[in-house]
């Protein structure tokens, strides 16, 4: 939906999640932004973050680690 | 050898009993392993509703007609458009401009006229959703707008219906099964209507057709116990990566929803 698939990424150590896509944001498309953020800059309710296919929880973003795959999974209901 | 078995939702399906027509139809398909006759007579007894009959529904209701299913709801508006025909299958050519539910119950009768249809040219809203899932013993939720799938969680919940949630967008779906009081809901999963989707989404129809299959499979393991379910857990796949990956759901404890059917079970 925000037009990337996959992405390896090189950050410093102990980057937090919440850093990252931020990082993100300002890198990818305004349909990326829409997708992640509310109006109110907060991470929007109807998107699934994961990492290393465990949900986190979005209230406390965890801190990264070496080969952590983060994934963001957005609401679609194509049918 | 200790044995783990997966939890079972009893769907109270009466069975019906094959006549020899039948035994000769799902004579090869009787022959995986946990289905056998006893899981085609279930199959044979069982009743599904199946919002809108397009990409990801019309090929979904093709395999549950295929596989004996003993009676489909089809709920799905409107008349059929030359942009429909990339990939709702169930239509065909000659039928432009005539109402699509009806091409689809046609369809599906020269597959297994046995097969028990009620088509209705409406889609899930408001007024009708509650009594269309009073008539199935589950649901298959293909509808291309969060209203409508909405409107079905919060029915299924209330009814105690096992909801299929199957969705793509252009090369990616999204599958889970729905159990009220057991998993996470739709609402749990989704909260808000999320406000960037829209009506129109780019799609092919062989992707629409994998969540309809996934799907498929999913009404067929509840109905007959073959296999566990994607209770909890979404299957998301993206074939432009051919990446297919089982994500865990919690349901939510604030869900507005969902929160009784979980105080109840
Ligand atoms: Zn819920």
């Amino acid at each position: 939906m925000a037009g990337k698939d996959e992405e390896t990424v090189c950050v410093k150590e102990d980057l937090g999640v919440s850093e990252l896509l931020a990082e993100a944001t300002r890198e990818y498309s305004t349909a990326f932004h829409n997708i992640v953020w509310d109006a109110q800059g907060k991470l929007r309710p109807s998107l699934m973050v994961l990492v290393n296919d465990e949900a986190v929880d979005k209230q406390n973003l965890p801190v990264l680690r070496d080969r952590d795959r983060v994934l963001l999974v957005p609401a679609i209901a194509g049918g | 050898m200790m044995r783990k078995d997966f939890p079972m939702f009893d769907m109270h399906i009466t069975p019906v009993p094959l006549n020899d027509a039948e035994k000769d139809i799902y004579d090869w398909q009787m022959d995986v392993r946990g289905l056998g006759e006893s899981g085609q007579e279930k199959l044979r007894g069982a009743s599904a509703l199946i919002s809108r009959v397009g990409g990801l529904g019309g090929p979904l209701a093709l395999e549950l007609a295929a596989a004996g299913i003993g009676k489909l709801i089809l709920a799905h508006a409107g008349n059929l458009k030359p942009g429909d025909l990339n990939r709702q299958i169930l239509m065909t050519h000659d039928w432009l401009g005539k109402p699509r539910v009806e091409c689809a119950a046609r369809r599906l009768r020269e597959l297994n006229p046995r097969l028990e249809i009620e088509a209705v040219n409406a889609n899930i809203h408001e007024d009708n959703a509650a009594a269309l899932v009073s008539k199935a013993d589950l649901v298959f939720d293909c509808a291309p707008l969060f209203a409508e799938r909405y409107l079905m969680n919060r029915e299924c919940v209330r009814q105690g219906k096992p909801l299929v949630d199957c969705a793509m967008f252009e090369l990616q779906g999204q599958v889970t099964t729905i159990l009220p009081g057991k998993t996470a809901c739709l609402a749990c999963i989704y909260p808000e209507d999320p406000p960037g989707w829209k009506r129109k989404f780019p799609v092919l129809g062989a992707v629409s057709a994998l969540a309809a299959c996934v799907g498929t499979l999913e009404g067929i393991k509840l109905i007959t116990g073959i296999g566990p379910a994607l209770a909890g857990k979404m299957l998301y796949f993206d074939t432009r990566t051919m990446t297919f990956r089982t994500l865990p759901l919690q349901p939510r404890p604030d869900c507005p929803v969902c929160k009784t059917a979980h105080a109840k079970a």
